[in-house]
């Protein structure tokens, strides 16, 4: 190998030693900037977007329960109707799944009261949970426990 | 040499390029989070003035009704709120209120005014009114040429906001015929009743007469929507003239206001012949008018009458038939009230500017308007 040859190689060799170090510095400046992402307080819109829900399912039932609905809905087991009086009064892109209880937590036996797929309110991290008591029907005292579950689709 | 220049030429661009990179991501990344905390600002600000808005009776508490039949003055409103005073239940809105939210012949609040009460510098917002469901109907009333009969052809396709269709949605047609008969004039009802199919539609036919020398002059449907007893009224588009262009309807209180519309396009004098109210299901007669119960340009361009109880009913809809002057001669028409809103398929928008480019909040509620169920949206952006 020649002197020269051997000199052209050297400067090559350096070159890409620039190539990696150029490299090399920008992936620290990334991975520090990225690191401190890691550690930046990012909003989490989870709470937010739970209590909404729930501010809107409060509001549903308590209108509907104005109107004096809700109860004849539920003492006279009208599920169809409950069902599509929720269909129409929550927003078009909230999933609803309706459970009945009386005070002590036993489950009153109904039919699904469910808008949307059952699986979303198991895979879903914001689901709004609205307990709403109604006291009775007419002139009888026998208090049911509603529990509203809400998702966005 | 020339392998070197090479090397050095290729260390540029891929630190060039990691650099651009670099440059794009990072501060997109930053936007998005910011772009959300000025959403979250905003949610807590719409839910603040939302709160105020459906929650708060205002000051003085009957800012909606305290001018009476006189002009209403926005500078008397010290407090903004659209709730009803004294109802201990929520959610429920006092008509009056948000009648002075549209454009009213009696006076309105300014979308600056309400900005201002609401402490909402620095923001834009509007508030839209809707019924639950939309109703798009079409109506179709065929007279013949006796006058004897009108055939009432109508479609209604009820859909969410989203426009899935409603099915099982009870529609409930009433249709209002004014008749100009040998014992004067009259305004007669009569029913018609389908369900939606799976896609949300139906139709209907319904056919009225009368016998003699009795004639049909005007023809009003009201479409009364029910899901889960659940309603809403829609007003189809009337037979005969423009109604603007007739009278305009207000209720203060207990206190029915007609008044003479600004444009001098029919200057002709009006007979208030009849008024009824119509609450979900019937309607109730409320008055027959006399020959000195008119509306013109000239001294008689407001008409009122107190009519007791009437604010405590809260009347759905109110049915005015007026003798008038349609196109070349004098017929009956027939008027709906009192909102403007009715004619827009009961949708109200308070201030309905395009929301701006940037992050907007939206927040929704249902409320209760004069017995019926509506959503109230509120929509707010930075100005």
């Amino acid at each position: 190998m020649t002197k020269a040859k051997r000199a052209k190689n050297q400067r090559s060799q350096k070159g890409q030693m620039r190539v990696i170090e150029a490299v090399m510095a920008s992936l620290i400046v990334v991975s520090a900037l990225a690191f401190l992402y890691v550690f930046a307080a990012t909003p989490s819109s989870q709470p937010q977007e739970t209590s909404e829900l729930e501010k809107i399912g409060h509001n549903v039932l308590h209108d509907m329960d104005e109107q004096r609905l809700l109860t004849r809905f539920v003492y006279n087991s009208e599920w169809a109707n409950l069902t599509a009086g929720l269909f129409v009064s929550l927003p078009t892109n909230v999933y609803f799944n309706l459970s009945i209880c009386d005070v002590n937590g036993n489950p009153i036996s109904h039919p699904l009261i469910l808008y949307g797929n059952e699986q979303i309110f198991d895979s879903s991290k914001a689901v709004a949970s609205v307990t709403y008591i109604v006291p009775g029907y007419l002139a009888s005292y026998s208090p049911r426990v509603l529990v509203l579950k809400l998702v966005r689709g | 040499m020339t392998g070197e220049a090479y090397d050095h030429l290729m260390a540029l661009v891929v630190f060039g390029v990691i650099f651009t990179a670099a440059v794009f991501i990072v501060p997109s990344l930053s936007y998005v989070n910011l772009l959300y905390l000025e959403q979250q600002q905003l949610q807590n600000v719409a839910l603040s003035a939302m709160k105020t808005i459906l929650f708060d009776a205002g000051y003085p508490s009957n800012w909606g009704s305290m001018h009476g039949t006189n002009m209403f003055n926005e500078t008397d409103v010290q407090r903004f709120g659209l709730a009803e005073f004294g109802d201990p239940s929520l959610y429920v809105l006092d008509s009056n209120k948000v009648q002075r939210l549209a454009n009213n012949p009696m006076g309105n609040i300014s979308y600056s005014r309400v900005k201002e009460l609401l402490g909402l510098s620095g923001y834009d917002f509007s508030i839209i009114l809707r019924p639950l469901f939309n109703v798009d109907r079409s109506v179709t009333i065929q007279r013949s040429s006796d006058e004897e009969t009108a055939t009432i052809t109508w479609q209604a396709n009820v859909s969410r906001s989203d426009g899935q269709p409603v099915p099982k949605a009870i529609v409930t047609s009433t249709i209002i015929y004014a008749v100009d008969s040998d014992l004067g004039y009259e305004t007669r009802t009569a029913q018609s009743r389908a369900e939606t199919d799976m896609l949300g539609r139906c139709s209907g036919t319904k056919v009225v007469s009368v016998a003699g020398k009795d004639e049909i002059k005007d023809v009003v449907v009201i479409f009364r929507v029910t899901v889960a007893d659940r309603a809403t009224l829609v007003v189809s588009s009337q037979d005969t003239g423009d109604p603007d262009d007739i009278a305009k309807i207000n209720v203060v209180g207990d206190t029915i206001v007609l008044s003479i519309p600004e444009d001098m396009s029919n200057p002709e004098n009006r007979w208030i012949t009849n008024i009824q109210m119509y609450n979900f299901e019937t309607s109730i007669n409320l008055y027959n008018g006399t020959n000195k119960d008119t509306l013109n340009y000239g001294s008689d361009n407001l008409w009122s009458k107190i009519f007791p109880g009437l604010g405590e009913c809260e009347p759905a809809i109110l049915i005015i038939t007026f003798w008038t002057v349609i196109g070349t001669g004098r017929t009956l028409a027939i008027l709906v009230g009192p909102w403007a809103w009715w004619n827009q398929g009961g949708i109200m928008k308070f201030n309905p500017l395009p929301v701006g480019s940037g992050a907007s909040a939206s927040i929704e509620r249902d409320v209760i308007i004069a017995g019926m169920a509506y959503v109230a949206e509120l929509r707010l952006w930075k100005a």
